[in-house]
């Protein structure tokens, strides 16, 4: 129970720091105010009105954006985790049904991504009221709405991959790899530039911005309903209900390996983080 | 006795699978870099051609043409120089193998060796693959090249101007070569000096899972790009715009000083802290 609310304090704090971080970074409007919807925009990495395109400092600063996701991961990558390393011993003796088990630290797990998520969006835009005028409107919410969904599924498909395999590979090997594939799929979007310059066609530059799972994070790459005016200036048409059903698709992938991996693994034998190479 | 100590924990980290992976992670980085630019600049004239070391992986000059490597390399470097050495010190912790050294070497001497092992390793890991470069460089294309990404002439005022920007520009000026083997050494001190920081958060406070030991110099490095983005000046502080070659943005050499200045300090402070207390 102390652990439960001593993750809650965590999440709240740090939702605070990072989002207003993020606020004063990225949300800069041209003028003394801004649409909510051209502020969900920045968030993701567009400048100004304008959509993120594919150059260097554009995905640095993406990347950069990306920061405080990567640190949820770090402090949520050991939640489910950390039993397998010293209480496992307790907790599975407790708990006959491992699936039942995996199934509640799923949730707790979940309900501190969404916790995070909520306090995080939520300093943003209050950050940003002192400096500019904002300027609500109902696409706006929807788009906030819309950010902050994928946004969780997003965190969260992360940080159960973490999870799972830090049972495998120990913590440190663990969130590595998840960094580096995040870091390969976000620089990949750097040969977008190179297909448009040797003139390929936009529908293999669709294909390939598709297939990457980062590109459906960047909000201003998305067009279509429910939020027409507030991504009239997309740069590559995604549409967000793939983008939902793609991400939902994947977390969903992922629990279910979850699933199998933590009914297959034991106790400490399987130790991974005192273990000398 | 100490700097026995240090040579042979610096073998011993070098045959880490940690240091082996980022080692391979870097020369992946650079064999994939180099076929690049083969398989674009082959038969080109020489007079249209690029200088080659303005086509290493560490050069900011290249992102003019092409950004993947470079945008993989900023993106990864936060958490890849920790990889070599950061778990050294946690690691003989939780498998107690410090309480057995301690108890022959003493404290102050195991602690400093283990400081000063991880500086070395990171360090070497960070400029052998380089150094390399520089040699396969040299090797495959022709030193006569002299163009700049940015296609401005050697004689405009602009590419003067951007020249005595980069960090290191009289050396540049003096020997281009030259200035790219110092920079790769220096690229690879301030790497390993990244490296002793987390073994030095890990002697002063208890870690129970390592992964938690990439967040200083995650943090560290970030935070500089954030003061970057947030802040309006023209003299650039991120990280990789003093760490990388042929970087033409506006600098301040006191930013990097005191830059580098905190992290030794800090590290300094930190493995003190460490020494002062018991462990077990």
């Amino acid at each position: 129970m102390v652990d439960r609310w001593q993750t809650k304090r965590m999440m709240i704090l740090f939702g605070v720091i990072s989002g207003g971080l993020v606020s004063l970074a990225f949300v800069r409007p041209y003028e003394k105010e801004i649409a909510l919807a051209e502020l969900v925009l920045q968030l993701s990495g567009a400048r100004g009105a304008f959509a993120m395109g594919c150059t260097l400092p554009d995905l640095v600063r993406f990347m950069l954006r990306m920061v405080p996701n990567m640190l949820v991961v770090m402090m949520l990558g050991s939640q489910l985790y950390r039993h397998f390393c010293t209480a496992s011993v307790y907790v599975f003796s407790r708990y006959p049904n491992r699936l039942q088990w995996y199934l509640k630290s799923l949730a707790s797990l979940f309900a501190n991504v969404c916790f995070f998520e909520l306090i995080f969006v939520t300093s943003t835009v209050l950050a940003a009221m002192p400096r500019y005028r904002i300027l609500f409107s109902k696409s706006g919410v929807l788009l906030l709405g819309f950010h902050a969904l994928i946004y969780t599924a997003w965190i969260f498909g992360w940080v159960l991959m973490t999870n799972l395999f830090a049972i495998r590979l120990g913590s440190s090997r663990s969130f590595m790899a998840m960094m580096t594939a995040q870091a390969v799929c976000t620089a990949t979007l750097a040969f977008v530039r190179i297909f448009e310059r040797n003139g390929m066609s936009a529908e293999f530059i669709k294909l390939f911005i598709e297939i990457n799972p980062v590109a459906h994070t960047v909000l201003s790459w998305h067009q279509g309903a429910p939020f027409g005016e507030a991504l009239a200036h997309s740069r590559y048409d995604l549409s967000p209900l793939a983008t939902i059903m793609l991400l939902i698709i994947l977390d969903i992938v992922i629990v279910l390996a979850g699933a199998a991996v933590a009914g297959r693994y034991d106790l400490l034998s399987e130790n991974r983080e005192t273990e000398e190479d | 006795m100490l700097r026995k100590l240090i040579l042979y924990q610096t073998q011993c980290l070098l045959k880490q699978r940690e240091a082996a992976v980022t080692f391979l992670l870097l020369i992946w980085f650079i064999i994939g870099n180099y076929l690049g630019n083969v398989i674009a600049f082959r038969g080109m004239d020489i007079t249209q051609m690029y200088y080659p070391m303005k086509l290493m992986t560490l050069s900011y000059n290249r992102v003019n043409y092409n950004a993947d490597v470079t945008t993989l390399f900023i993106m990864l470097y936060p958490i890849l120089v920790t990889l070599p050495a950061g778990f050294s010190y946690v690691k003989e912790q939780q498998t107690r193998t410090e309480v057995y050294l301690v108890a022959r070497l003493g404290k102050k001497n195991y602690m400093r060796s283990r400081l000063w092992s991880a500086f070395f390793a990171t360090a070497l890991v960070f400029t052998v693959p380089f150094l390399l470069e520089i040699i396969l460089y040299l090797v495959s294309f022709p030193m006569e090249a002299q163009n700049d990404f940015s296609h401005l002439g050697m004689y405009e005022p602009e590419y003067a101007l951007k020249v005595h920007r980069y960090l290191g520009s009289a050396l540049y000026l003096e020997s281009p070569l030259f200035y790219v083997a110092v920079m790769v050494l220096f690229f690879g001190a301030v790497s390993g000096i990244l490296g002793m920081l987390p073994v030095a958060v890990s002697q002063a406070v208890p870690v129970r899972f390592r992964m938690f030991l990439f967040l200083p110099d995650y943090l560290l490095l970030n935070a500089t790009s954030y003061l970057q983005v947030m802040r309006k000046g023209s003299v650039t502080c991120n990280w990789y715009d003093y760490l990388l070659l042929f970087q033409d943005e506006p600098k301040n050499i006191w930013y990097l000083v005191t830059g580098i200045g905190i992290v030794v300090v800090l590290t300094a402070v930190l493995s003190f802290a460490g020494g002062k207390k018991e462990t077990w």
